[in-house]
């Protein structure tokens, strides 16, 4: 890991690619990807290590008006973000493992993407086609998604061990957090 | 005396729409794509380079504890991958490529900002074209909903669960850490305070 | 300590209008006179009309037109009855406003409540298939809101609108509530209600301390742009409107029809105030955020105040800013959730002074009888009515993101501990305290039994839909 990393905040990083999409395959991507389920039954929940990201599509950008040269898109671009836990090699890993087959399906429709069955190639098209952050910035930069889930089931454990002690003896009290939370942490 | 209404007949801008491909559960992924100029670029280079080291960052964007993750990327031109694309995208402008993860609908996100520090705003995007810097909010609003990439598909592995409640949870989690700790060997009575004391400590999370 | 601009002098943007703070005359013969002004009333009724004919409805709305009550001051103690006119989106359409003008009206209001229920929180007991008839279905079309000095005058109202409506074909009542004050003047939880109305710039009601925005160590008016459209809003320029002649002197009004499960509150203040330290009593008061005879918690957090109450430079002087904690008023309170204030979180009032509402709303039901804890089968509540010059940026924050949601205060999904309608039954109040103290389960003790979103037209909008004369 590089010291002065902008794509890290902690022990999240970012990820940011850009894949122009072959002319004439826009809407068959659109289709797609807003056709995934969303929830536990994306196909991301199975990428451990992610905490959140998007999937869309740039067709043009908006003119400002006013003085502005406008700039006209010649490609449309699948923009896939990604914050997750850890490093880049670990977490390409995991989606060719996982979701091999949802993540050709969607970038198959890109410019000489290679597959994730040549992992290696795999991972040298994503590197390339991604945008280094200026500034990423994260909530919680120590916490992975695992130690966040673990804290709001912990965090849950201690309200009910609240509400079922409020008002027992200093002893009783006691004897119940020992028995409750002596190995919890 | 009051002034006449500016003519408004076009359809006003909607609340937040079903499903728009960048909401999930409580959380809304804004990604903005919007031109620099260029005599702003090297000021802009620098403060993003300084926010990594001093935490701008943390006192003036997260203080809010309603953005998750949030990203700044700028540059000039997309990759390029030979036929059958048809040529390099060059832009006649740095493109400053925006992205936030946060809670709630956006128009409360922006409020937060025109309101709170609308000094931030204009100094990260004022310096793009015709750009309508805080305050007021609606304009910035309005901007917001013409240059908000829509569509697409957004996941969240909490998706309803808001920064305040992560760091409650860890807050109590922390606090409980400690507790067990110095809690060793204390009678009873000892013991109910330090556990009183903990709970005082952490109850913004409880 | 937040890093918060103050207002920043240099940098502003061309154009913006200057913010001083001029004096605003709101055009009080063109505005029907309830959203500046509260009636007293100790009858009224809300009565739903459905039009059956085009026609002959806009003639009895022409008919109507003179009767109608507007903002100008009354003289003495004012008329034996006031009636103000709103219509649903459903009964705009009817009365064949063009597309045109139809598009320019707001998603929400254009959906209406019932379309909106997963996201108001409109579930199970309280979900649109099981409201009352006539609302929710798109036959509700216009609401007529009668107030009387007795029920005689009422009724007389009542019937005439019955009947004539139903001779003439033009119109049929679909859906009617009574709504009677309490004697005590409280509401069926035993409360002392619609103490806190915004302060609105230019109405002429002389504000108390606290009714406004927080200003210095003072307080100042919100802008009337929140509440009525064609004036300047807190965000310095107009609030965006429908186009004309809706664009001015109106408003868009919420009604919801909330059962209170009296009873239910009796026994839940029973059990969980035997069990919690400070006694139901009190208890009543940390769910509120008052006690019961009006007592603001962040004032007098020990005991209710009389000399407090009796005051109206005291009742409602309070913030949130001192308090941060919850340890006077808890962060999940009614009052604190329902309007923030200049709670920190809040940013002194900055992310908050544009949610404010005006609540007319009114008890209906005869009382449940004095320390009766077994629901004795009638319907009674609280019919909740606010205007507000955007449905969406005011009534559904509040009700949506602060009352049914808890994360705006760092309180997760716990939901308001008065109004609020756990998932499951089950939810939980914590009252932050030292120690703090959880109640769970905390159950819910309103019901929704029906509501709409209205447009409330200016006189000249009024005259235009019934006549198609414009001023």
């Amino acid at each position: 890991m590089k010291i002065f990393d902008h794509d890290r905040a902690g022990v999240a990083s970012a990820l940011t690619t850009f894949a122009p999409i072959i002319p004439g395959e826009e809407e068959t991507v659109r289709e797609l990807i807003e056709a995934l389920p969303q929830g536990e039954e994306s196909p991301f929940a199975r990428l451990p290590q992610l905490h959140c990201s998007r999937l869309h599509i740039l067709r043009e950008l908006q003119y400002q008006g006013g003085g502005q040269k406008p700039d006209e898109l010649a490609s449309s671009y699948l923009v896939f973000t990604s914050s997750y836990d850890g490093e880049l090699d670990d977490y390409l890993d995991t989606i060719c493992d996982e979701i091999p087959e949802e993540a050709d399906s969607w970038w198959s429709h890109c410019v000489a993407y290679p597959g994730t069955a040549d992992r290696a190639a795999f991972k040298r098209y994503i590197r390339s086609h991604h945008r280094k952050t200026s500034l990423f910035a994260a909530a919680y930069p120590p916490e992975t998604v695992q130690s966040v889930r673990d804290a709001l089931e912990l965090r849950r454990r201690v309200v009910d061990f609240v509400v079922d002690t409020q008002g027992l003896s200093a002893a009783e009290l006691q004897r119940r957090f020992d028995e409750t939370f002596a190995e919890a942490v | 005396m009051t002034t006449a209404p500016a003519e408004r007949t076009a359809a006003p801008t909607a609340p937040p729409s079903r499903n728009p491909g960048n909401v999930h559960g409580r959380m809304t992924a804004l990604t903005l794509f919007s031109p620099v100029r260029l005599k702003w670029r090297p000021v802009q280079k620098v403060a993003f380079w300084l926010g990594k080291y001093v935490p701008l960052a943390q006192t003036h964007i997260l203080q809010f504890d309603f953005i998750h993750y949030v990203r700044w990327t700028v540059f000039r031109d997309f990759p390029y991958d030979g036929p059958p694309q048809p040529k390099r995208d060059r832009l006649n402008y740095p493109y400053l490529f925006f992205e936030s993860n946060f809670d709630g609908p956006w128009q409360h996100y922006i409020d937060a900002f025109a309101y709170c520090i609308p000094g931030d705003i204009r100094f990260v995007w004022g310096r793009g074209i015709n750009f309508p810097g805080p305050p007021p909010a609606e304009p910035l609003k309005r901007w917001i909903a013409e240059n908000s990439r829509e569509g697409g598909t957004y996941y969240q592995a909490f998706p309803n669960t808001g920064v305040k409640e992560v760091k409650g949870a860890l807050a109590v989690r922390d606090g409980l850490r400690r507790l067990v700790v110095e809690s060793k060997g204390l009678s009873p009575e000892e013991f109910k305070a330090a556990y009183e004391r903990f709970l005082h400590e952490v109850q913004h999370g409880l | 300590m937040a890093y918060v601009e103050e207002t920043p002098r240099q940098g502003r943007p061309f154009g913006l209008p200057s913010r001083r703070r001029e004096e605003v005359e709101i055009d009080a013969a063109d505005i029907q006179g309830n959203v500046i002004r509260g009636y007293s009333y100790p009858t009224a009724a809300y009565i739903w009309l459905r039009i059956d004919d085009v026609d002959r409805g806009k003639a009895l709305l022409a008919r109507m037109l003179d009767r109608i009550t507007t903002g100008e001051l009354w003289e003495g103690d004012g008329p034996a009855t006031a009636i103000q006119l709103a219509f649903t989106y459903a009964g705009l359409e009817r009365l064949g406003v063009p597309e045109d003008v139809l598009a320019t009206f707001p998603e929400e209001f254009r959906e209406g409540m019932a379309a909106r229920a997963d996201l108001l929180g409109d579930r199970g007991a309280s979900a649109p298939e099981r409201w009352e008839a006539g609302l929710g279905t798109g036959e509700a079309h216009v609401l007529v809101t009668v107030w009387a000095i007795d029920n005689e005058h009422l009724d007389e109202v009542r019937e005439e609108l019955r009947a004539v409506g139903a001779q003439a074909g033009a119109t049929t009542v679909i859906n009617e509530t009574h709504a009677e004050a309490l004697e005590s003047g409280h509401d069926h939880f035993g409360f002392y209600d619609g103490i806190a109305q915004p302060a609105v710039r230019g109405s002429g009601v002389a504000a108390r301390p606290g009714d406004g925005l927080r200003e210095g160590n003072g307080w100042r008016d919100v802008e009337t742009g929140e509440f009525l459209l064609g004036y300047r809003d807190e965000d310095g320029d107009l609030p965006e409107a429908p186009a004309a002649p809706f664009d001015r002197n109106g408003t868009f009004m919420v009604y919801r029809k909330l059962a209170m499960d009296v009873a239910a509150f009796r026994r839940y203040l029973e059990s969980a105030g035997r069990a919690y330290p400070g006694g139901p009593e009190l208890l009543a008061a940390k769910i509120v955020g008052r006690w019961r005879d009006g007592t603001p918690l962040a004032v007098s957090p020990d005991a209710p105040d009389p000399d407090v109450v009796q005051d109206p430079a005291r009742i409602n002087d309070f913030g949130y800013a001192d308090d941060p904690k919850g340890l006077r008023c808890p962060i999940s309170s009614h009052i604190r959730r329902a309007n923030p204030r200049d709670d920190r979180r809040f940013f002194g009032g900055r992310l908050s002074r544009r949610h404010r509402i005006v609540r007319r709303g009114r008890t209906y039901g005869p009382p449940l009888e004095e320390g009766a804890l077994e629901d004795d089968g009638a319907e009674r509540g609280l019919v909740f009515v606010c205007f507000a010059a955007s449905i969406w940026r005011q009534f559904e924050t509040i009700q949506r993101l602060w009352l049914d949601d808890g994360d705006a205060f760092g309180l997760g999904s716990d939901k308001d501990p008065l109004v609020g309608c756990p998932a499951d039954g089950a939810g939980k109040l914590t009252i932050q305290g030292d120690p703090p103290y959880i109640v769970s389960p905390h159950p819910g003790f309103v019901t929704m039994r029906g509501g709409e979103y209205l447009f409330q037209p200016s006189i000249g909008a009024l005259r235009w839909l019934a006549t198609g004369a414009r001023d």
